[in-house]
């Protein structure tokens, strides 16, 4: 409710790739009309980025709040639901996981599943506990129960779609919302006399868009957040140096996977995401172990079928913006930072930034504890995240190249170490209540990298040995059989009217 | 490396040691757990008045001792909440408040519509005023409650069950801690005779027995929060209409509470420091609860004042985190350093629920100041890292000490707020004066 008499606060996106019209729909759709007024600049000139292809289960959340239909919004981006993510060649060549949405086995007493299979010392088969794991390998899919008794309650699931399509998509909300959309390339920037507050951008032909709050969806470019208020950009490139990425779509061949796929290469890794339509490619690297074109060669050679388009080359460098909300400027999606798109977040640091800028939208004048509060929601995400991914890197045995010499080898931030010592001493994790992966991601992680647990919880022993055995062949036959009793995922997509 | 833990050893005597004692025993496959009596120089908290958080009831369930069973034995009773008076006036009812209006949090409707107390819509706020108890009804289904335990009758109890889950009692009290590089060498007793244990628990309350000097300065003073330290206790008989809500007047010379048992009533005064006759109980916690082979539970670790049920509840989870965080033998730095983050992490956030009762303070813990300042702007509550308690518990208390939001968020349409609210109340109202008196209620266990 906006306090009396105060007047509709006009908000101005800079930008409208994906963050810039996820920004626009959510704030349109979420914040009262007489609170604020939507106004989003963008050039048709300017390419979007469009990475984040493949998404987290929160999607899900966002797209029901701004009132999108699944299938619809399905058969509008050509999308494919997601499982969970397969890491191949990660800890060593001939290695394959996946981090799964969801759980593994069931937890009993209070004391996690892997526990027990450890006590079993049969914990190398973990993955065969999980419903999304065994589904997604067969290339199955059906959406999860409520009933929580059921297995088919102990999974979530995501979409991997056309990031492409899906700004257009919400474009059309957006403005049918009232956003209101204005063509244009910004060439300059007013503040206000003491150069403080952005009082409006100033386009190619000569118009001025004078706004309130201006939230920052122009990329890397960072044209507010970064060239105007100059907030600086915290490097994380020690940790996580693959600064380049070569992307490409190919035609589909084979059965239509519900996964995405994160194959390590010998100066990266490469991305393989399978839609309605084509198959994302890229490969993303450090440009100080491979040079763009042995990268492009590489990444062609790799892919299954015919190249769809010219490989495109992305530059960026890991890492955010200490602040993401400066004075009347809010950052969202690229601009406030990066992190590669290892394990599908860049579309949920968006959504993240969206939903408190939401909660914290100003009614009047800006609140500087609003902003406060801002930069603390967002930079614990972006830390936990950043911690998440060097594991993926650093939890390796591979030494077949330079590049993952030096990811095994280097010194990495004490919050990941002690939580990698506290896994490998008795298969625990360090859990928290605000930030995205919950603790069977980092088990399925640190398992898939290797990282084995010397010990276990130890009231796994209560149960007698031969009961143990027979509990784990019984949820292990049930597992395999509710992912058989699924339908194949291409199917189940024409069924729900969401083919292409 | 990594050898599991097969031997534990109690210190300390009164229901803190003897609670420790039966869950390590029956929680712990393959340990087993002595007791050695150590009469501590400060009665616990725990052992002066039995007010417990709903945290009791699966404490209970998880060391095979059913809490209908315990509370029959041993004659106490159920406390739904707290009411408080004084400078503020509302209720502290355990469980959720109300019902969300779609996306919209109950919270915000009600800061927009709301006429009656907050606490009117808590299912377990409206009982604990009517000194009644829940019944089966859905409409209280919300309501949940914690124990009031008799101390005296339940530390016999909780010792007879202890010793009938095979905690041994070696014939001697401690003399003599002997240490070593880990902590802890050896036990000797007064008979002459040692034991030796793989780990050590210090139950010895505020005198933190086994800990080294060095661990026990190691101490973070709460009082400069919390000034009221100055504790006496008294006894007056039961009231007839058996309330099920602690009471508590917060005035800026002194707290009291009242802690209600069938047959007789806990009157507890918490003075600002100065008063003559009375006990010092100075609030706070030590920096390090588990250092090498020994962990501290209950006020060896946190004092709290007896507010809110604290004592028990730090006393529950804290014996319910040895468990699911024991260590190796070797009692490895990893492990017992993340014991002690995740502990640290739950205590500060016990110390900002009691804060809480009281005006914030300039210098308030950042922690707290965060989710005052938050819910005062615009009703966020976000979960921290150590919350035990709800985003419901929260908003009773600060609503209660007349908190509003100064940026009132969107509490939806009026009239179908106005509704909603009517809805709740009535059905509330229909189910609390069908609901058993509390006595009634408790006679109900023992049948």
């Amino acid at each position: 409710m906006a306090a009396e008499g105060a007047k509709a606060m006009r908000v101005v996106i800079v930008g409208g790739g994906t963050a810039g019209w996820m920004t626009a729909a959510a704030l349109a759709r979420l914040v009262p009309a007489a609170q604020a007024e939507i106004v989003l600049v963008e050039s048709d000139e300017i390419g979007i980025v469009g990475v984040g292809e493949a998404t987290l289960p929160h999607i899900r959340a966002f797209n029901t709040r701004i009132g999108i239909d699944e299938a619809d919004f399905m058969r509008a981006t050509g999308a494919t639901f997601k499982l969970g993510i397969e890491f191949r060649d990660w800890a060593r060549i001939g290695d394959s996981y996946i981090h799964p949405f969801g759980v593994f086995g069931r937890d009993t007493d209070g004391v996690g599943f892997h526990h027990y299979l450890a006590r079993a010392g049969q914990i190398e088969r973990l993955q065969d506990f999980s419903l999304p794991v065994v589904a997604a390998r067969g290339a199955r899919f059906a959406p999860p129960a409520d009933d929580p008794e059921s297995l088919l309650s102990t999974y979530g699931y995501a979409y991997q779609f056309d990031a492409t399509r899906y700004a257009p998509y919400l474009r059309v909300r957006a403005e049918a919302d009232g956003a209101q959309r204005i063509e244009g390339r910004v060439v300059a920037v007013d503040r206000d006399a003491d150069g403080g507050r952005v009082t409006a951008v100033r386009l190619a032909d000569g118009r001025a868009v004078a706004g309130d709050l201006f939230v920052d969806c122009s990329g890397f470019r960072a044209l507010l957040i970064g060239d105007t208020l100059r907030e600086p950009f915290e490097d994380w490139s020690r940790w996580l140096p693959c600064d380049r990425a070569v992307a490409v779509p190919c035609a589909s061949q084979g059965p239509l996977l519900p996964y995405t796929s994160a194959v390590a290469m010998p100066a990266g890794w490469r991305w393989r995401i399978p839609l309605q339509h084509r198959v994302g490619n890229g490969y993303v690297y450090s440009s100080a172990h491979v040079d763009d074109d042995a990268a492009r060669d590489a990444l062609l050679a790799a892919i299954e079928g015919p190249a769809l388009a010219e490989p495109q080359l992305l530059r960026f460098h890991a890492g955010r913006r200490p602040r993401g909300w400066v004075d009347n400027v809010v950052a969202i999606g690229l601009a406030g930072g990066f992190l590669e798109p290892l394990e599908s977040t860049s579309i949920y640091l968006i959504q993240i930034a969206i939903t408190a800028l939401v909660e914290l939208f100003p009614d009047g004048a800006i609140d500087p504890a609003d902003r406060d509060e801002f930069n603390r929601v967002l930079g614990i995400e972006y830390d936990r995240i950043r911690d998440f991914l060097i594991l993926h890197y650093h939890a390796t045995e591979r030494d077949d190249a330079p590049f993952w010499t030096r990811m095994r080898t280097m010194e990495v931030p004490d919050t990941l170490a002690r939580k990698m010592a506290l896994f490998r001493a008795r298969g625990r994790v360090e859990t928290y209540r605000e930030g995205v992966f919950l603790e069977p991601s980092w088990i399925a992680v640190y398992l898939g990298q290797r990282i084995v647990p010397e010990g276990y919880d130890q009231r796994a022993d209560a149960p007698d040995a031969a009961g143990l055995a027979r509990a784990v062949e019984r949820l292990h036959a049930v597992t395999a059989a509710a992912a058989r009793a699924m339908p194949d995922h291409r199917e189940y997509i024409a069924t729900i009217g969401a083919a292409a | 490396m990594n050898a599991p833990i097969r031997t534990i050893a109690v210190v300390g005597d009164g229901i803190g040691a003897w609670t420790a004692a039966a869950a390590l025993a029956v929680r712990l496959p393959g340990v087993r757990v002595a007791l050695v009596p150590h009469t501590a120089r400060h009665r616990a908290m725990v052992d002066t008045v039995g007010a417990t958080t709903p945290a009791a009831l699966p404490f209970h369930v998880d060391i095979g001792w059913d809490w209908r069973d315990a509370l029959a034995r041993t004659g106490g009773a159920i406390r739904l909440g707290t009411q408080v008076t004084g400078r503020d006036d509302y209720v502290h009812a355990y469980g959720a408040v109300g019902q969300a209006a779609g996306a919209r949090p109950f919270p915000a409707v009600w800061a927009a519509h709301g006429i009656r107390p907050f606490h009117h819509y808590a299912a377990g706020a409206r009982l604990g005023l009517a000194a009644k108890a829940p019944s089966r009804d859905p409409a209280l289904a919300d309501a949940i409650f914690g124990l009031v335990l008799d101390p005296d009758r339940y530390a016999r109890a909780v010792e007879g069950y202890a010793q009938h889950r095979g905690v041994m009692v070696p014939a001697a009290p401690l003399a003599e801690v002997a240490r070593g590089d880990a902590g802890v060498a050896a036990l000797h007793l007064a008979d002459g005779t040692h034991l030796i244990a793989d780990l050590y628990v210090d139950a010895t309350g505020r005198e933190r027995r086994l800990a080294t000097p060095d661990d026990a300065a190691a101490w973070e003073d709460w009082s400069r929060w919390f000034p009221y330290t100055a504790l006496t206790t008294a006894t007056a008989p039961a009231e007839m209409l058996l309330p099920s809500l602690d009471r508590m007047t917060i005035a800026d010379g002194a707290i009291t509470v009242a802690s209600h048992l069938p047959d007789r009533t806990i009157h507890l005064r918490l003075a600002r420091a100065g008063a003559t006759d009375a006990e010092t109980l100075a609030p706070g916690r030590r920096q390090c609860g588990w250092s090498g082979n020994v962990v501290a539970v209950g006020e060896a670790h946190v004092v709290l004042p007896p507010m809110q049920g604290l004592p028990f509840h730090w006393l529950h989870t804290g014996i319910d985190r040895i468990v699911a965080l024991l260590p190796g033998r070797d009692c490895a730095a990893v492990e017992v350093d993340h014991y002690n983050r995740t502990a640290n992490d739950e205590a500060d956030r016990l110390r900002d629920l009691l804060l809480a009762h009281l005006p914030l303070a300039d210098d308030a813990p950042e922690t707290l100041r965060d989710t005052v300042v938050e819910f005062a702007r615009r009703l966020r509550w976000r979960q921290r890292d150590g919350e035990g308690f709800a985003r419901d518990d929260w908003a009773q208390i600060l609503f209660g000490r007349g908190i509003r939001p100064a940026h009132l968020p969107d509490g939806g349409d009026a009239e179908q707020g106005r509704r909603l609210l009517d809805d709740i109340d009535h059905r509330l109202a229909a189910a609390v004066a069908a609901a058993p008196d509390h006595r009634t209620f408790l006679e109900g266990l023992t049948r």
